[in-house]
């Protein structure tokens, strides 16, 4: 069976502001819910690639790249993150 | 129902004309004086056009699908939401259409009697929703904390839920010769790339009955026993009565404090992460209109404020309580440097 079970892409939500300060974490607050959520480094960098409307797979590969770690872990960290987003109501699949 | 003739009021610089009827006259300029607006001449130059009807028609508002990003209010579970470019704050019987930046129109029930001498819960937040609305589209955004400082380059915030100390710790710090914005709500400004400032909204402080015990000069100034409009537990004091010459009109705060009460245990302060004083700041902003380019404007705002100061906690304990040279000593040194 095919490990990868997100689809391809998403788009993260329009109504999510972003705010980020100098300790490697952001803040995400969602305009709709007026939720707010705290992403460490790692989140951080998988919601921009996705800002810049990045593919799983390229997400994957940076997540691997920037933190040294295998593509196994990368491709299992951004899986469950996604799926967090998409949860909350901060993703949508394209 | 009888009109009252126009009124004028004056707020950090906002000229607010208000016509209502004469039934809520009296209920409606306690809430607006205890906010800080203070009566004036009429004038024909107005930044604020506040009107109330009172009817037993209520006005149409979106509901459902039509409201985008509703919210009740968990305190008072009035909803708000905006549509079209307005903000609601919907309640049973009274509604608040804020439809531009200089428009609040005010809806009340003509069933309900509007008893001056006991304030409407629900007149009084929607009245506060609605204005806190309209200031966020002048960029002042409403914190939920206390505001004082040794000057106006080196202010001092106290943020945190109610009963963690504010306003003991902005009586004993005032009493060591501090100087006070509020000691329960302020907002934050931007003005370009200058610091952010901090300028008073709610100015009289409030105390629970017992701490006249720590502090004998509020026997004198409670004398009226007059209680905060919105916690009746709590005496109004009016500070500026007490302490005239410590006013402050403005501050750039350089430090933020997040305090919290322990008894038994020793005062000390510890810095934190700026993302932990972000989210405890965020969860003591008045965050009533989401339009996206406003709430981007509020975070930046915080944002920035978080860069500006140096963020700690403080553990208040009982060596800190109504001790002014000990609270001086230990939040003194945070913010000398500057």
């Amino acid at each position: 069976m095919a490990r990868m079970t997100v689809p391809q892409t998403y788009k993260p939500n329009q109504n999510v502001v972003v705010t980020e300060l100098d300790d490697d974490e952001s803040v995400l607050l969602d305009l709709n819910t007026r939720r707010y959520y705290t992403v460490n480094e790692t989140g951080v960098l998988i919601w921009s690639q996705l800002k810049e409307g990045k593919g799983i797979r390229e997400i994957c590969d940076a997540v691997a790249g920037e933190f040294d770690i295998s593509s196994h872990d990368a491709t299992t960290f951004v899986e469950v993150f996604i799926s967090s987003l998409e949860k909350e109501g901060l993703v949508t699949k394209e | 129902m009888t009109s009252a003739s126009p009124r004028f009021y004056l707020m950090h610089g906002i000229r607010a004309r208000v016509d209502l009827t004469a039934d809520v006259l009296s209920a409606v300029e306690v809430i607006l004086e205890y906010h800080g607006f203070k009566p004036t001449e009429p004038t024909e130059r107005v930044d604020w056009f506040v009107r109330f009807e009172r009817s037993s028609l209520r006005p149409h508002v979106p509901t459902g699908a039509d409201a985008n990003g509703v919210a009740a209010d968990p305190q008072t579970g009035l909803q708000i939401f905006r549509q079209d470019g307005s903000l609601y704050i919907v309640g049973d019987d009274a509604v608040a259409v804020v439809a531009s930046d200089e428009r609040l129109d005010l809806w009340l029930s003509d069933g309900v009697v509007y008893d001056e001498s006991r304030l409407s819960p629900v007149l009084y937040f929607v009245l506060t929703f609605a204005l806190l609305g309209l200031l966020q589209r002048r960029g002042m955004f409403a914190i939920h904390g206390a505001a004082l400082g040794l000057d106006e380059s080196r202010g001092l915030l106290l943020i945190g839920e109610s009963d963690t100390g504010k306003s003991t710790l902005s009586m004993t710090l005032v009493q060591s010769g501090w100087r006070y914005l509020s000691d329960d709500s302020f907002f934050l400004i931007s003005n370009g790339d200058a610091p952010i400032e901090a300028i008073p909204f709610r100015r009289d402080f409030g105390f629970d009955a017992d701490a006249e015990e720590i502090f004998p000069e509020l026997r004198e100034e409670t004398s009226a026993h007059e209680t905060q409009l919105t916690d009746e537990r709590k005496r109004r004091v009016r500070i500026d009565r007490l302490y005239p010459d410590q006013f402050l009109e403005r501050c750039i705060p350089r430090v933020i404090v997040f305090p919290k009460v322990e008894p038994g245990e020793v005062s000390r302060v510890a810095d934190i992460r700026p993302t932990d004083a972000l989210r405890r700041l965020m969860t003591q902003s008045s965050f009533v209109d989401m339009d996206a380019e406003l709430a981007r404007h509020q975070m930046d705002v915080l944002q920035r404020i978080i860069r500006q100061c140096r963020c700690v906690t403080l553990v208040a304990g009982a060596d800190l309580k109504g001790v002014p040279a000990a609270a001086d000593a230990l939040l003194r040194p945070l913010i000398s440097i500057f």
